[in-house]
């Protein structure tokens, strides 16, 4: 005898086929708790009729030859008249739609959760009472988590910042110095995004600079929309572009993607700062009034949004959301902070939850198909290029061709280090020139200055191999 | 009945199932379908029953 706890309907197959980590992970549960998941027969045929890709069919069904899963035909082995009548009903009460019909009838008859990433179509034909599983992605940046979002400033600032007459033509992005948490004080606190920081020109067109002067205007052409949200003001922003994976959340991978021109997630640019509006430079007020000044811009929607940010003691628990929702970490800002362009401050602290540096690519052991690792340092304070390690996990199969095609132009005849390299590290590598930056997670340093179980992140094409400094 | 193979075919189609998130789902499905709702479910299943007959 089955015990269903849950039927998917036509919207919910399609979740899971298409990625959405929610999907996935109630089925999880529900297997662990030792129970099933109810497929009806007419909400697999609308799902497996929508799916395009074969690879997202392969895997459905993959799924559908587990215990967990049940399909539910239309009614009994031997459906009855009464039965098939009764689908028939529901679906009329669905408006017309057999994927909902026999879905809330098997959901009814099971007296099991109702899944969907369509609730709305369900719930003309559920009772009004009945439990409803919505698989849709949380949007991000509300207030889903029962804190305070940071209230409004005072009606009238207490600082009147000066005029000036024209905008910057750059500005270099203040800079969070890594630190624990803190809470002792007035401090703002936001999600850290994983993706490349952007200074927004907006003056009649749009200028996205990234660190270093790099132009992203061109990369990515759907933030052109800031323009419009900005209904003709002059403003200069801070944020970070991002680019949403198959789970809804921010993936540095998924930019990465982008970055090398191949097909990507949807791309978004939170923003977070406002330096300039209309003439008046912003930087010299408190960065609760910037950040106050910014949220009445109300720049919300897609590609670009304002998250909110939360003061008081909301610190630990937003970091906990963060670990959970496994984004970066947690930026925490004195909310009396001026805008220091260029500046590392100690009052922007940055909180991440996973240890991550900047390396130089400095050479690579080929494997039997690709690359077997990467060897890579950081220079110190006389210039010299020092091996802090090797890097042979976290590659995706794109990320490792793409790798290969970057190298053949940087290959050198000798090591670039200027340090020793293990034996065992040296042997069989070939050498390149060192102007590749990457991103690189890791446990901790050794006490000699070597990255412990580095792994892969991505390729850092803003930044030059002269800035990666070893830790001082 | 839990079957062992599921999560290893939940890793193949490139899901990283997290504690959290099953935690999650654990808490909406402690929760028992109301009383008053396996009434209403009821009542809609005789409804529709006796507006097919």
């Amino acid at each position: 005898m089955s015990d269903i706890a849950a039927v998917y309907d036509g919207s919910a197959l399609l979740a899971y086929a298409h990625g959405q980590i929610a999907a996935a992970e109630l089925i999880s549960e529900i297997n662990a708790e030792g129970r099933q998941v109810g497929v009806p027969a007419a909400c697999l045929a609308t799902a497996l009729a929508a799916l395009t890709d074969d690879w997202d069919v392969k895997q459905l069904m993959a799924l559908l030859g587990t215990r967990t899963m049940v399909v539910l035909p239309l009614g009994t082995e031997q459906p009855t008249e009464d039965e098939l009548r009764q689908v028939g009903e529901l679906t009329r009460l669905a408006g017309g739609d057999l994927d909902v019909g026999h879905a809330v009838a098997a959901a009814l008859t099971h007296r099991a959760y109702y899944v969907t990433a369509n609730p709305k179509a369900a719930e003309v034909a559920l009772p009004p009472t009945w439990p409803v599983l919505d698989l849709r992605p949380v949007r991000l940046v509300s207030d889903r988590f029962g804190l305070a979002v940071a209230p409004t400033a005072e009606p009238t600032p207490p600082e009147t910042p000066p005029p000036d007459t024209e905008m910057p033509a750059h500005v270099e992005p203040m800079l969070a110095t890594p630190g624990e948490l803190p809470t002792e004080g007035d401090w703002g606190y936001e999600f850290k995004w994983d993706g490349v920081r952007a200074i927004a020109h907006v003056d009649g067109d749009l200028r996205l600079v990234g660190r270093n002067h790099t132009d992203l205007t061109a990369t990515y052409p759907e933030l052109d929309a800031l323009r419009a949200m900005l209904a003709g003001r002059r403003a200069v922003l801070d944020g970070e572009i991002v680019a949403l994976g198959r789970n809804g959340l921010p993936s540095f991978a998924a930019l990465q993607q982008r970055i090398r021109g191949t097909p990507a997630g949807p791309i978004r640019f939170y923003l977070f700062d406002l330096l300039h509006l209309d003439g008046t430079d912003l930087t010299v007020l408190p960065y609760a009034e910037r950040r106050d000044a910014l949220q009445r811009l109300d720049i919300t929607g897609d590609p670009v949004d304002t998250p909110p940010y939360w003061t008081g003691d909301a610190g630990p628990a937003l970091l906990d959301a963060a670990r959970e929702l496994g984004l970066e970490g947690v930026i925490a800002k004195r909310l009396t902070s001026p805008y220091r362009p260029g500046r590392r401050s100690p009052t922007w602290v940055k909180v991440p939850l996973t240890n991550v540096t900047e390396v130089v690519v400095a050479g690579f052991k080929p494997g039997r198909r690709s690359i077997a690792s990467l060897l890579v340092g950081k220079y110190d304070e006389q210039d010299r290029l020092v091996y802090v390690g090797q890097v042979s996990t976290g590659f995706t199969a794109d990320a490792l061709r793409d790798l290969r095609e970057r190298f053949e132009a940087l290959r050198g005849p000798r090591d670039p280090f200027d340090g020793p390299v293990p034996r065992q590290h040296a042997r069989h590598a070939e050498w390149l020139r060192p102007v590749l930056v990457a991103d690189v997670t890791f446990r901790s340093w050794t006490p000699d200055a070597k990255l412990r179980q580095p792994a892969w992140k991505g390729l850092r094409v803003d930044r030059t191999a002269a800035e990666v400094r070893l830790p001082s | 009945m839990t079957d062992p193979t599921l999560d290893e075919v939940l890793r193949a189609a490139g899901f990283e199932v997290t504690e959290a998130g099953r935690r999650r789902w654990r808490a909406e499905l402690s929760r028992p379908i109301p009383a008053a709702a396996l009434q209403d479910a009821k009542d809609l299943l005789a409804r529709v029953r006796g507006r097919a007959a």
